[in-house]
């Protein structure tokens, strides 16, 4: 493919959260059961409102195919029925190894970090 | 709080959409991801003004194909426009479903099925209807059917002559619908087919999330309406069938 533009853009937050979405949303869900809305509000009070919520429901359906998550349906107060989700213990092992390696993945990147953005960050 | 102003779901549009845009799935996978759509835009239009609409939903959560393609992605499925990549035709009957897979991905074979799907209430509804006249019928002639049966069909030819005076009474053979007499549209007959069109739509309504062995129930009470629809057309056409048939 001719006339393809090598563009260095800026890296939004929706794309360096794709990696770690999965130990966000393991992670709050190990706070308390929550429905797929209130994991997207819980994101977006921590800041990380750019995810798309169509991916964080996705993700629910993912890791609850794959054993980690728990669910059962509850009514609301305000009427419509909502999926609640919470972790198995296979789920709060993986929140566990996941955790871990997220560590080891900002310690690394942070050895390569110009001083001064280190110093911050400790 | 209650809701004054009950509409019909703004996200109606949106949400058959996206059920297009996911239409390959198998239905017990689309059922339970659809399932979370409505649930995520229900809240979703909670929190946008009162009088949001689709377009509201789109500025939002991006188009309906936009959102499920990102669904797709974060739940580890397979894009929509990808073909089985896995399976190799290697014979007739392989080249045959690949036929009828790229078949059923053919946009108007999708909408005209997403169509069906709005149309899915109306045979809600006509099934529960059905299904009373078949237990009416079965209850009252057995299982004779067609051809034989439709001669002898008649209050006073009854197997059971007590019930067919009950069904007299209540009106049955004077459908009020269709010709009516002087027992047409009795209460008690009236109650009956309104309980079981209602029993029917909710059923209809909540079998996405039933589990398997009640969708397979589900589905017998579907084979029985459409056997009741062949098997007894006197029995839910009533009397004006008879007349016009000259019985």
């Amino acid at each position: 493919m001719h006339g393809t533009v090598f563009s260095v853009e800026q890296i939004g937050q929706s794309q360096l959260l794709k990696g770690v979405l999965d130990l966000v949303v393991l992670s709050v869900l190990d706070r308390d059961d929550s429905y797929g809305y209130e994991v997207v509000r819980a994101l977006r009070a921590a800041g990380l409102g750019e995810v798309g919520e169509a991916s964080v429901y996705g993700t629910l359906r993912r890791l609850f195919r794959a054993g980690l998550l728990t669910s059962h349906v509850a009514a609301s107060e305000e009427g419509p029925h909502r999926k609640y989700y919470g972790l198995t213990a296979e789920g709060r092992n993986r929140l566990e190894q996941a955790q871990k390696q997220w560590e080891q993945f900002r310690q690394a990147v942070e050895t390569l970090l110009p001083l001064q953005a280190r110093g911050k960050t400790k | 709080v209650t809701d004054p102003t009950v509409q019909p779901h703004p996200a109606n549009t949106y949400l058959s959409e996206v059920n297009t845009a996911l239409a390959d799935l198998p239905d017990v996978e689309r059922a339970e991801l659809m399932a979370e759509v409505k649930e995520h835009l229900d809240e979703a239009l909670r929190e946008l003004d009162a009088g949001a609409d689709h377009q509201a939903l789109v500025v939002r959560l991006g188009t309906p194909t936009a959102y499920a393609a990102e669904l797709r992605a974060s739940a580890g499925l397979a894009p929509l426009s990808e073909p089985a990549a896995t399976s190799v035709p290697s014979g007739k009957n392989e080249s045959i479903r690949e036929w009828v897979k790229a078949l059923a991905a053919t946009p108007a074979l999708r909408g005209s099925l997403s169509y069906l799907r709005d149309l899915r209430p109306a045979w809600w509804a006509l099934r529960g209807y059905l299904l009373v006249a078949l237990m009416l019928a079965i209850l009252t002639q057995g299982l004779q059917i067609l051809p034989s049966g439709v001669a002898d069909i008649g209050p006073r030819q009854l197997a059971h002559p007590a019930l067919g005076d009950l069904l007299h009474t209540i009106g049955y053979y004077d459908l009020a619908f269709v010709d009516p007499g002087p027992n047409a549209g009795h209460p008690i007959y009236l109650l009956i087919v309104l309980g079981a069109v209602i029993a029917s739509v909710m059923l209809g309504r909540a079998a996405p999330r039933l589990p398997v062995p009640a969708r397979l129930l589900i589905g017998a009470l579907n084979l029985a309406a459409v056997f009741a629809f062949f098997a007894y057309p006197t029995w839910w056409l009533g009397p004006a069938f008879r007349s016009f048939a000259g019985l």
